[in-house]
């Protein structure tokens, strides 16, 4: 019923294009995050949806009907911004029931009913004891659970979330995102969420939207943007520290067998990405490890070297470190455990990449030959 | 060797109604990096800004190379800043604007541009040196600002106030090696304020938490982590965060135990600070200090629960577990195969636990 498709749709700001030919659906009662840099338009697209914004062109569907043209009222969707804005005269009742008064509703709810409406949305919350206040006796925390509920308590068909819990400490950020997760279930909302951080992204969507300067880059399940991230660019927006583009090696055949070989280091290619890689006759391709699937080695363990580097710096990040190593010209960082002691800078370090968790990229167009 | 020292300084704001800074206390070493972290408010950029000399000391002294400097210009307290409001000269070229510092203290420029060229390339920026600072975005408007600090001669202390904020995560990830790189190499001492506390483990030798005004708690990125003073700190450094269990002292057969419900366990052989019977605590326990299953070990503690909501991040997944005393965050390296709403069991030794005394917030202390 409240399916979203975006077909082609592009946003101009004057001359400055925001969106480009940006096409996607999202499916009835489902979870999509949006992931990208600051700037690369992902509240221009929940403004769009929204109707703040016009569209430059293209189509704007939601349950199969152009709402393009349709003035943001009649759209029936709602939307909650980072910074929440409350009002501070109205009590948290009050504000939560605004919506729900607006004279542009086209059914006014009876005073009963809009009770047993917040009722719900707020035990849910877990604000219920708090709607006699005022804005300025409540914690952020608990502003933005106000602003979460005075948005559901519409029942709009799509819900358009924008950064709301970015600026939360890690604490209420995870308490807040399973709430959030298991109430837009209840209530199968559709719904659309904007971050600039992959582990929100990946952990709270059902599917992830990789954009990027105006252009979608992927859209897919977790699991498919960390085992195959479409693009160079996707790979650098996940993982902490993010992954590793070593640019500008050259395959190698050597006995029968692929490598890539460059400055300090040396692995094996698969067959199937030997393959692309001949299909396209590329003869420098660009590397993509995740920090996570470097072994550093110790001199007792019996895996092949694949690289040697020297350690450049070592950041301890609480569940687990990052050592950044210096290979011929790259710096690759590694993920070590917790408690990692070999930090020296300029000591010689070995490690190990299996064949396996290497992606490789057109250098050109910077995508995945496994996919593009 | 010292070369900042804060003693019972006060910064009150609108006469003394609202306190800023509390009989703040510090002291950094020669060749340091010494963060001060907290969230919104904490105090710390007023701190920052009395050791530059851009607000008043409200009370208290600050010594900067031993040199008292309460009723110093900021340009008299040989210091450099990189301040996020810190302005550019907008008619000189990004060069000329690092380079200043360098001429007025009369270098060659074969010597300016030999040096210039080292950082401006670490702090990726060597592609922008002709251009003039108003055709650059904040990002890199903040990264000049970041290498004049750094290029300055001769100064005692660089004072850097949040100046890799503006950029997006991988760059800022770049950059922030870089800087610990460069001071690595540089040997200079440096007070970094952030409210990244990620940030502050990476870059800091030490890190000074601070909260509502008050010191929270000094020491090393790990010893924040492993043995934080108190629940703020517990809470503020590491994510995804800590969870805290309620528990209650008890004693049987001559033996203290934790207990809440039917979960019990003895308390850790390392306690250094003895017990009361039906004393109230706070048992915390880091995401990363869970396995996954039942524990047979007589060191370990299993719970049961149900798996709520399951956070897939890629090589870490996050298992949000209720159980009968309350939530706990679970992380599991790699990706697992618990489904939501899975009933699971998890375990957690008793030597990793942290332990706080409900009416004061403060740690118990274990030898670790």
């Amino acid at each position: 019923m409240a399916k979203l498709e975006l077909r082609e749709v592009v946003k101009k700001y004057g001359e400055v294009i925001a969106l480009d030919r940006v096409s996607f659906q999202v499916q009835d009662g489902e979870f999509l995050t949006i992931l990208g840099r600051p700037g690369a338009g992902k509240t221009t697209i929940l403004k769009i949806i929204a109707g703040v914004e016009p569209i430059t062109q293209g189509k704007l569907l939601l349950g199969g009907e152009d709402i393009a043209s349709l003035s943001p009222e009649f759209r029936d969707v709602a939307m909650v911004f980072e910074t929440y804005a409350l009002y501070p005269h109205l009590s948290i009742y009050d504000n939560i029931v605004f919506p729900l008064r607006s004279p542009l509703r086209r059914r006014t709810l009876s005073e009963s009913e809009l009770k047993s409406r917040v009722g719900e949305i707020t035990e849910m919350l877990q604000i219920s004891d708090l709607l006699d206040r005022k804005p300025v006796e409540l914690s952020g925390g608990q502003r933005q659970r106000v602003s979460l509920a005075r948005a559901l308590v519409r029942r709009p068909q799509l819900f358009l979330m924008d950064e709301p819990i970015a600026h939360l400490d890690a604490k209420l950020r995870h308490g807040l995102r399973p709430e959030l997760r298991n109430l837009q279930r209840r209530l199968g909302v559709t719904t659309l969420f904007t971050t600039t951080d992959y582990m929100e992204a990946l952990g709270i969507g059902e599917r992830i939207l990789v954009l990027n300067e105006g252009k979608v880059l992927q859209i897919g399940t977790q699991r498919e943007l960390w085992a195959t991230p479409a693009s160079e660019e996707v790979g650098e927006l996940l993982g902490m520290p993010p992954m590793n583009i070593i640019k500008g090696a050259s395959p190698r055949v050597k006995a029968g067998e692929m490598f890539l070989a460059d400055s300090g280091f040396k692995v094996k290619i698969g067959k199937k990405q030997r393959l692309r890689i001949e299909e396209r006759s590329l003869t420098k391709v660009d590397v993509g490890i995740h920090p996570s699937e470097i072994r550093l080695l110790q001199s007792d363990d019996k895996y092949e070297v694949t690289c040697i580097g020297r350690i450049y710096v070592y950041e301890p990040l609480g569940t687990k470190g990052s050592l950044s190593v210096r290979v011929g010209e790259h710096t690759l960082k590694v993920q070590t455990e917790a408690r990692f002691t070999k930090r020296t800078p300029e000591e010689q370090i070995k490690m190990y990449i299996n064949e396996r968790d290497i992606h490789i990229f057109d250098p050109t167009t910077r995508k995945n030959i496994s996919t593009g | 060797m010292e070369k900042l020292r804060i003693e019972n300084v006060w910064k009150y704001y609108r006469g003394e109604k609202v306190e800023a800074v509390k009989n703040l206390n510090l002291v950094c070493q020669k060749g340091e990096i010494l963060i001060l972290l907290g969230p919104s408010g904490c105090g710390k950029t007023s701190t920052l800004r009395m050791i530059a000399g851009l607000e008043s000391i409200s009370k208290g002294n600050i010594y900067i190379g031993g040199r008292k400097v309460n009723d110093l210009s900021p340009q008299k307290r040989n210091i450099a800043m990189a301040f996020e409001d810190y302005a550019l000269y907008p008619p000189l070229s990004v060069f000329e604007n690092i380079a200043f510092p360098l001429r007025a203290k009369g270098l060659s420029i074969k010597e300016i541009t030999k040096k210039l060229k080292k950082i401006a390339k670490a702090l990726k920026i060597d592609d922008v040196l002709d251009k003039l600072p108003v055709e650059l975005s904040g990002g890199q408007q903040q990264r000049i600002s970041l290498a004049r600090a750094l290029v300055k001669e001769d100064i005692e202390l660089l004072l850097m106030d949040e100046p890799i904020s503006h950029l997006d995560s991988s760059l800022k990830n770049e950059i922030r090696t870089e800087i610990k790189r460069l001071h690595i190499e540089l040997g200079n001492t440096i007070v970094y304020v952030t409210h990244d506390q990620l940030e502050a483990m990476a870059l800091g030798d030490r890190i000074a938490v601070m909260n509502l005004g008050v010191l929270q708690q000094i020491g090393s990125p790990e010893g924040l982590y492993d043995q934080p003073a108190n629940l703020f700190v517990a809470g503020f450094i590491g994510e995804p965060p800590m969870s805290f269990i309620d528990c209650l002292v008890l004693r049987q057969n001559g033996k203290f135990f934790l207990g809440n419900g039917t979960v019990k366990f003895p308390l850790p052989q390392n306690m250094v600070q003895s017990f009361q019977e039906q004393e109230k605590v706070i048992v915390g326990i880091r995401p990363g200090d869970f396995l996954l299953g039942e524990s047979k070990d007589s060191n370990f503690v299993s719970i049961s629960g149900k798996a709520y909501f399951i956070e897939p991040v890629g090589d870490v997944t996050v298992i949000y577990l209720q159980t009968e005393v309350g939530r706990l965050l679970v992380a599991a390296l790699g990706t697992t195969a618990v489904h939501e709403n899975e009933t699971l069991t998890v375990s957690f030794s008793i030597d990793h636990i942290h332990i706080f005394d409900k009416k004061t917030d403060k740690a118990i202390l274990c030898k670790r």
